[in-house]
């Protein structure tokens, strides 16, 4: 490979990486946490029992449906299981006459029109959160802004990562020949062989993760194709997600079938557990059942459906396989949300993406350490490295810091208050602003102790504070083998201890006093400094 | 910026240098992406079978299309001849898919 | 299975690891030669298809690779940090003096 062209690539990673790194690092440690979704969704709400029989909580989620909309136009359950806080259900009460409903998927689902359904098959009493979906959404919705503008964002920042991550494996020079190797208390390069490091070892989930995030927004993103092809974009989307059509309602009325018989078969024609029921026109004599298997049993992210007449449980219709592009975008979205993992798999995407989150941040780092070495005065360095330096402290210490505190806010603020849900997150974006100004007006080094050590310490605390106010502790959980939930606390506890441990060592950091760069007039040889035993180190090959 | 040579020299070195940044830079970014939409566009009426699976086909493609893009602005030997190969390659996509379009329609 | 999968894969990333001259020279003290560079390396890469093997047996052919490529990476870093971060007999006898 020629000098230049790795050269070149080299400027290029630089500033592919940085430009968008903050982002990335935001991107990235969301999506890592959002892999535990569904665990934190029950973590954050410790009222709610485990669901240890989902077809009872489907009972009383038709029950309660019929009871609260036995007219509407359409129904959803999401189907439970011991993983899931509940059954989440929907509804969508029937258009005014005369009202024009917009779109295929029709109105938006309001906060009025859904509830969650517990392991008893009644109505949950939990605290109000976003729970774990929240950083799910988070990953690529962002917040306080229009999920389009949002989702830009973060597709650029993917297609910079990709870009970064390219052109990163060309310039790598000896990619293979220092795999192993980790310089330590030697500055830039210790910092490097840790950028290399998380970047190397991980790097097959690296290009997947990222891949497959621009494919996850591929309509929004690259839609010329589409374009090309078609004048009538619903042609595609017919085509690509085969759907029955929608059923006029008669008017006469017939009460629905009991959907864990339908769930029953549909399980047995899918060969594994169904995901999610639609019901369409519920009480009426066209009523359909429409089951769609779950995203846990297959690689895809496009499960099948089948659907059903309400009334009797005939079977009307299945969806037609698809094609092989198709088939391979379903994969790719699938390997990208992971949902297909188990728990061993699901545990080696989180150590990916923890490393790919510490690849972006000491990356990021890096930058910094590379030029702070090389400031021609290191008291006053020019604006460029002053900024970069405060969106390291502001964006990697306080990120963190936010999820902490939103954490505690979960946990703390008032069962009964209003937009508990909305609050919870305001007090991630609340914590961070603190952060943004202790990155302002602390110097770094010390920015980085409260920050890290603030961050620690919140996490390191929560597990015990759940034993002693929370319905549910590490001890009880363990004992119950409740083994997400005990995991999460256990977790934090790590994550909690770690950064404790990071901060100490910032906050006993002394670098090693440099030898004198300026040359002495005369062209005479630089007088040597003696050092503390620091760089006596040499790597031994 | 160290003057090694006169200053009218390293002033116009200077300019130069920027300018081959600015055409490396819009070469790799709204270029590149333009590009990789005119061979999705091109690959989308070209690839043989079902309309459907190739539209997906060449959109899953074109987010490779766009980072080598980027790498090519930035490996070229010039500024220019970065910016002048992508124009000429999505030139061939755009009539491709011009020509495509004008023979068979859209659905 | 997957267990065995991950130890065949943390035992490839030994060899690989121990085939480089400072890690061969810190933790088992003698010099790295060719022959043996060589013979680790070979080790190490059958190492690499035996985990694919087992990957396969245990997960099927998509979920197999899938685990396989996972199963590495979990490899690579646990070695890596094994053999950087843990205290080597060098390290010992300078703390004892």
């Amino acid at each position: 490979m020629s000098k230049s062209f790795r050269q070149s690539q080299s400027f290029l990673h630089t500033w592919s990486g940085l430009l968008l790194g903050w982002v990335l690092f935001v991107i990235f440690m969301a999506g890592t946490i959002a892999f535990w979704r569904e665990g934190l969704n029950r973590w954050m709400r410790p009222e709610l029992d485990r669901i240890e029989q989902p077809y009872t909580v489907l009972g009383g989620a038709q029950r309660f449906l019929q009871g609260k909309a036995a007219d509407a136009k359409s129904w959803y359950i999401a189907m439970p299981s011991d993983k899931s806080a509940g059954a989440q259900v929907y509804w969508q009460p029937q258009p005014e006459p005369g009202k024009e409903r917009g779109g295929r998927r029709g109105g938006r689902r309001s906060r009025e029109n859904q509830a969650l359904i517990g392991a008893d098959g009644l109505p949950a009493v939990a605290r109000e959160t976003r729970g774990g979906d929240f950083f799910y959404r988070f990953h690529f919705d962002l917040h306080y802004m229009p999920v389009i503008w949002a989702r830009w964002l973060v597709g650029v920042a993917a297609m910079a990562m990709l870009v970064a991550i390219l052109s990163g494996i060309v310039t790598h020079k000896k990619i293979f020949k220092d795999f192993f190797t980790l310089r330590r208390g030697k500055g830039q390069r210790s910092w490097l062989d840790g950028h290399n490091a998380t970047a190397v070892l991980a790097l097959p989930f690296h290009l997947m993760i990222t891949y497959t995030g621009l494919v996850t927004l591929m309509a929004m993103l690259m839609p010329w194709a589409v374009v090309a092809n078609y004048a009538d974009t619903e042609k595609l989307y017919d085509r690509l997600f085969p759907h029955v059509e929608e059923q006029a309602r008669s008017g006469t009325r017939a009460p629905l079938i009991d959907l864990g018989r339908v769930v029953r078969n549909a399980e047995q024609r899918l060969g594994g557990p169904a995901g999610s029921i639609n019901v369409s026109e519920p009480g009426d004599a066209a009523a359909t059942i429409t089951v769609t298997g779950a995203p846990s049993a297959m690689l895809s992210s496009r499960a099948p459906s089948l659907t059903y007449r309400g009334t009797d449980g005939a079977f009307v219709w299945e969806t037609p396989a698809p094609g092989g592009a198709s088939v391979t975008a379903g994969a790719m979205i699938g390997l990208h949300a992971g949902r297909f993992a188990d728990y061993g798999m699901r545990w080696l995407y989180f150590l990916c993406g923890i490393g790919g989150t510490l690849m972006v941040a000491s990356g990021l780092v890096l930058w910094i350490v590379k030029r702070r070495e090389k400031l021609p005065d290191p008291a006053r360095p020019h604006f460029g490295f002053r900024l970069v330096e405060w969106l390291n402290i502001a964006v990697i210490g306080g990120f963190p810091l936010g999820v902490a505190a939103m954490l505690w806010a979960n946990r703390l603020l008032p069962m009964a208050m209003k937009d508990r849900a909305e609050w919870e997150i305001h007090a991630l974006f609340i914590a961070w602003g603190v952060a943004l100004g202790i990155a302002s007006v602390l110097r770094s080094g010390r920015a980085w102790t409260v920050l890290l050590g603030a961050t620690g310490a919140l996490l390191a605390t929560i597990p015990v504070y759940n034993v002693l106010a929370a319905p549910r502790g590490l001890p009880a959980t363990l004992l119950q083998g409740d083994y997400l939930l005990a995991g999460i606390d256990l977790a934090l506890m790590t994550f909690g201890a770690s950064l404790l441990a990071t901060a100490r060592r910032v906050a006993t950091y002394r670098p090693a006093a440099k030898r004198p760069r300026k040359r002495v007039p005369g062209g005479g040889a630089q007088a040597p400094v003696s050092s503390s035993g620091l760089h006596a180190m040499e790597p031994a090959e | 910026m160290t003057a090694t040579t006169g200053s009218k020299g390293t002033a116009a070195d200077a300019w130069k240098r920027r300018g081959d940044m600015t055409l490396r830079i819009v070469a790799a970014v709204p270029l590149g992406y333009a590009v990789a939409s005119l061979w999705a566009m091109a690959l989308a009426r070209l690839l043989p079978g079902d309309r459907a699976e190739a539209t997906v086909a060449a959109t899953l493609v074109a987010f490779a299309l766009c980072a080598g893009a980027a790498m090519w602005a930035f490996a070229a030997r010039s500024g220019w001849r970065a910016f002048w190969t992508l124009v000429v390659a999505g030139a061939i996509a755009g009539g491709l898919t011009w020509l495509s379009i004008m023979g068979s329609g859209r659905l | 299975m997957i267990v065995l999968c991950l130890i065949v894969a943390v035992g490839t990333f030994v060899l690989f690891g121990l085939s480089t001259n400072q890690h061969h020279q810190q933790r088992l003290g003698a010099k790295l030669t060719p022959p043996r560079k060589k013979a680790l390396r070979s080790a190490a890469w059958g190492g690499v298809g035996l985990c694919l093997a087992l990957a396969f047996l245990a997960e099927g052919a998509v979920y197999g690779a899938i685990f396989w490529l996972g199963a590495l990476s979990f490899g690579a870093a646990a070695v890596f940090l094994f053999l950087n971060l843990a205290p080597t007999s060098a390290d010992t006898s300078r703390r004892a003096k």
